[in-house]
């Protein structure tokens, strides 16, 4: 009980502290903080929370997003997780989402304000405005020459097709007296506090005067089928006219039209199905900008050609998928592909596995006689096919004896050629179904295998110890020159392998470089920065060089000016070895 | 030689030097990487090390799946760098060494 206490307490004190860091900005110290607490306590979901937040503050909203949306289903009722989901969601301008989390917040704590205001933000969201008909018409005085804004800030947020995110417009500011403005019904309040783009105009040129025209349009709730209202711009750009004139051109032929149209929701009472809202701006359009709705403008007639193309197609298009999908699935071919593995003389020749060489011929001779479906053809053709698979089996049995034989007398005996030998072997494509009668092959006759003298005897008699396979890498590395020895121990300290024999301190060696091998380990493992993998001590007379092979470690002593590099190629092909062998 | 002859290497996470107690002398890391963790992590295994070989002065390096960690047994102190796995481990190792 008291450790339970003591525990607690530590959980608690951590998650304390590294929320007192965050109120006074330390992130850095706070994330450290939770992250060593969370080592102790990995279950501390309340510390997750915080590290989440600190993750967040920190701009790290992805890895933020990760860590609450893992402990979202134990802390779902908390109005944290919920908040900073909410948060993290909105940065990433998945307003639903944000939503959901942030009404969450309201449901667990309705005085929660920081979840009000989000909620009201995301409400008046370009995704709520439609309700509102908002009509602008711009447009320049008649005669006067146009100076174009240095600068036009844009402040609300329209999610425009296209786009990686949403694009704030709410407020055009242009000259006084230069344009006319109309709104018929009052501007919503955005609720956003920065502007997100601003549209750099750069100042007009003499004789260029440029004009835009504007229209903006946003298709119906209904018609795109999300709650974000805006979903394309169109473009119409003569900027090319302008820059060809060598002479100072007119001001009706040097107009540079921009326009967006923007189609919104029918007000409610609304006489006009759509109202259309254009904006007349004499302007020079920044390249971005012109990129930008060109781009869109592309994508809105994909768009418009996929939807126009798609429904008057449709009885074509099935028609055609029916076609694709009659191929393969015709009568014919199903059965003529069913039949084949389903027969009763392939199941036999299968089911036959333990059945020595000998009787496989007459075996499957039985039950083809009364195969059902395809009778007599199909009895002869897998006659053949067994007749024809015997030589393929002996062929590859033969080098199993004499030559595949592991040296190492592991638990993978060789057995002698049988017939489950011979039906395991044999290239013949097995079917799902045909293969688990193979698998399941009957014990005794295994048994009955592996008892049979002649290949066991030559196994143990030609391999000798398991450790033979490591010879030839390990010669090639003891042959480099400033190579002095090596050894295999075991991650305990207990010698496997000697391959310095020369050396008489070999054994007191093993054991320390385990003790500083194991030693590491837990240091690392504090740490967080995952298992070692290899180790060098340099020594001011030698090098040793330690490498993890599974639960054995490789040492090598060298000479200090060895190549490590050139030590570990070396290395390499002995440790796949060593883990062959020893696991 | 400075921290940051070490530290300007790319890929580099962070140096430092630390007595074989485990007090930071003098570190240099980049954020998200506590330089006192590593310093003290670098003095025991320095330690152990000089401890179990009875050598004076030696280097050990341990590669780990995520990082590769440098520590040089320096009389009075350890001399400590962690840097990526994918860094290059030559220039450091020279460093490392020219470094008193």
């Amino acid at each position: 009980m008291a450790d339970e206490l003591s525990i607690d307490s530590k959980a608690l004190i951590f998650a304390t502290l590294a929320d007192v860091y965050l109120s006074s900005g330390m992130l850095d110290e706070a994330v450290s903080i939770l992250k060593d607490g969370l080592a102790r306590n990995p279950n501390y979901t309340l510390a997750k929370i915080i590290l989440g937040r600190a993750y967040y503050m920190k701009g790290e909203t992805d890895e933020a997003l990760k860590l609450l949306e893992a402990i979202y289903p134990e802390a779902k009722d908390s109005e944290n997780e919920n908040l900073f989901l909410g948060h993290c969601y909105k940065r990433l301008a998945d307003i639903d989402k944000a939503r959901k989390h942030y009404e969450a917040v309201l449901r667990i704590n309705p005085d929660n304000k920081d979840a009000k205001k989000e909620i009201t933000t995301l409400g008046v969201m370009p995704a709520q405005v439609p309700e509102t008909a908002v009509e602008v018409k711009l447009e320049p005085k008649a005669e006067s020459v146009y100076e174009a804004p240095s600068e036009i800030e844009v402040k609300s947020i329209v999610d425009i097709k296209g786009m990686d995110q949403a694009v704030p417009i709410k407020e055009v500011v242009l000259p006084e007296g230069d344009i006319t403005a109309e709104k018929e019904t009052p501007e919503p309040d955005m609720g956003i506090q920065e502007p997100i783009l601003k549209i750099i105009i750069p100042p007009p040129v003499p004789e260029t005067i440029l004009k835009g025209e504007v229209e903006i349009v946003l298709p119906t709730k209904e018609e795109t089928g999300s709650e974000v209202p805006v979903s394309w711009v169109e473009t119409k750009n003569e900027a090319e006219a302008i820059q060809k004139a060598d002479v100072p051109v007119s001001g009706a032929e040097a107009i540079q039209k921009a326009e967006i149209k923007q189609e919104i929701d029918v007000p409610p009472g609304g006489d006009e199905e759509k109202t259309m809202e254009t904006l007349i701006v004499e302007s020079s359009v920044t390249d971005e900008v012109k990129r930008r709705i060109e781009a869109l403008a592309a994508a809105n007639a994909q768009d418009a050609a996929i939807e126009q193309g798609i429904e008057p197609e449709l009885p074509v298009s099935g028609a055609e998928v029916k076609q694709e999908t009659d191929v393969p699935v015709s009568g014919a071919e199903v059965k003529q592909e069913t039949d084949v593995p389903v027969s009763g003389a392939e199941v036999k020749q299968e089911t036959d596995v333990p059945v020595s060489g000998a009787e496989v011929k007459q075996k499957t001779d039985v039950p083809v006689s009364g195969a059902p479906t395809n009778g007599i053809d199909l009895a002869a053709e897998i006659k053949a096919e067994v007749e024809k698979e015997k030589p393929r089996t002996k062929k590859k049995v033969e080098p199993k004896q004499k030559d595949e034989i592991p040296p190492s007398g592991k638990p993978e005996p060789v057995l002698p050629v049988s017939g489950a030998e011979v039906m395991q072997k044999t290239d013949v494509p097995v079917s799902g179904a045909e293969a688990k009668p193979e698998e399941a092959a009957p014990p005794p006759i295994f048994e009955e295998e592996m008892k049979t003298p002649v290949p066991a005897g030559t196994q143990t008699a030609a391999t000798g110890s398991p450790f033979d396979r490591l010879n030839v890498p390990m010669e090639k590395l003891l042959s480099l020159k400033t190579v002095n020895a090596a050894f295999i121990s075991a991650r305990d300290g207990l010698l496997i392998k000697n391959y310095a024999e020369k050396r008489e301190d070999v054994e007191e060696i093993s054991a320390l470089i385990a003790s500083i091998f194991n030693e590491a380990m837990e240091s690392f493992k504090f740490l967080n920065e995952g298992p070692i993998e290899k180790i060098i001590i340099e020594k001011s007379r030698e090098t040793i060089c330690v490498i993890t092979a599974g639960e054995s470690l490789l040492c090598v002593f060298t000479q200090p000016e060895a190549k490590p590099g050139l030590i570990f190629v070396y290395a390499r092909k002995i440790i796949d070895e060593i883990r062959e062998v020893l696991g | 030689m400075k921290l940051t002859d070490i530290t300007k290497i790319p890929k580099v996470l962070g140096a430092g030097t630390v007595t074989y107690d485990g007090f930071i002398i003098d570190s240099q890391f980049t954020a998200g990487y506590d330089a006192a963790k590593f310093g003290a992590m670098a003095a025991r295994i320095v330690g152990q090390v000089k401890k179990t070989l009875r050598i004076e002065e030696g280097a050990v390096i341990l590669y780990t799946s995520n990082v590769v960690f440098f520590a040089r047994a320096k009389p009075e102190h350890v001399f400590f760098t962690i840097c990526a796995k994918d860094a290059n481990l030559g220039l450091i190792k020279i460093k490392m060494d020219k470094a008193k």
